[in-house]
């Protein structure tokens, strides 16, 4: 049970060693790490393809906010 | 005399086979977590649940009931007894402005869990992890921890989810997922939780203040479904 990953789904932009790293759900890896929360958004955006969520976490997990993403067009 | 059956943990989990277990798990299967209730350390708290879960063991915490007429310390011993791992964070035995107490309560209970090790042949192999908010703080007031190996997650919950990680795999839990997963799963597992629980109507206080059981519950729950 503890070695498998969660189903790959949505992007998460987390915290990761003082850094932000965007992660999609169940991937074991993450896809981009960046200094600044702002630009893991803008690197999480770029990698969407298709109608996709993605969801800015703070420090603690806790979601700081969702943004709905249609490939690279933000719908809201 | 033993108060619940001594049951595996997949066996004693719920009915449904994805929440808390309904019986205390195996003692080999669960860890007492002895850590502060305020609410400056619920973020801490709830990230140390995930990563005990997450790794494959159950938590038990004195909140994970409430019986008015039950004495806390009988709580306490029987969660020492029917536990193998024990997790303390004394990041809570300094005041934090004049006036306040410093809490006693942490150390208190690090103590009986430690004379337990020591004391009693039935709790002989216990692993013990003790954490704090910052380095070497606690043997100020606490001398008698000196030189002992205490791990700090300056109040990071990123930080304490991989402390509490590589303790059990540096302990012989060899089934533990890597750290960056476990955090980038908490993160996942948070998300999902928050986008449940406001369809089911919770409002932001309701989640915030929401019964360690219930929480516990849901994190099963995620784990069976998302990593099973």
């Amino acid at each position: 049970m503890a070695t498998k990953t969660a189903s790959i789904g949505k992007f998460h932009v987390i915290s990761r060693a003082g850094q932000w790293a965007v992660t999609r759900q169940g991937a074991s890896r993450a896809s981009r790490i960046v200094e600044s929360r702002d630009g893991a958004v803008l690197a999480a955006k770029q990698m969407a393809l298709g109608k996709t969520e993605i969801v800015v976490h703070r420090t603690d997990g806790t979601v700081s906010k969702r943004i709905s993403v249609s490939g690279a067009r933000l719908i809201r | 005399m033993e108060r619940f059956p001594r049951e595996s943990a997949s066996v004693a989990r719920g009915s449904s086979a994805n929440q808390r277990p309904m019986h205390p798990p195996s003692p080999d299967d669960s860890v007492f977590i002895n850590c502060p209730f305020d609410p400056d350390y619920e973020p801490l708290l709830r990230v140390l649940l995930f990563s005990v879960i997450r790794c494959g063991l159950n938590p038990r915490i004195a909140r994970e009931r409430l019986e008015s007429g039950e004495p806390r310390i009988s709580k306490l011993v029987e969660l020492i007894q029917e536990t193998r791992w024990g997790i303390h964070d004394l990041s809570r035995i300094k005041a934090k402005k004049k006036g306040e107490f410093y809490r006693m309560n942490m150390p208190f209970e690090l103590g009986v869990d430690l004379g337990a090790k020591l004391f009693s042949k039935a709790c002989a192999n216990k692993k013990i992890l003790i954490v704090a908010q910052e380095p070497f703080r606690h043997q100020i007031g606490l001398s008698d921890l000196s030189n002992s190996d205490i791990r700090v997650h300056k109040s990071d919950a990123e930080t304490l989810a991989k402390e509490v990680r590589n303790w059990f795999r540096e302990s012989g839990v060899k089934s533990v997922p890597p750290g960056s997963v476990v955090w980038a799963d908490f993160n996942a597992f948070m998300s999902d939780f928050q986008i449940k629980r406001e369809k089911e109507g919770y409002k932001d206080a309701d989640i915030r203040k929401m019964p360690v059981p219930e929480f516990l519950d849901f994190i099963y729950r995620w784990v069976e479904e998302n990593c099973g």
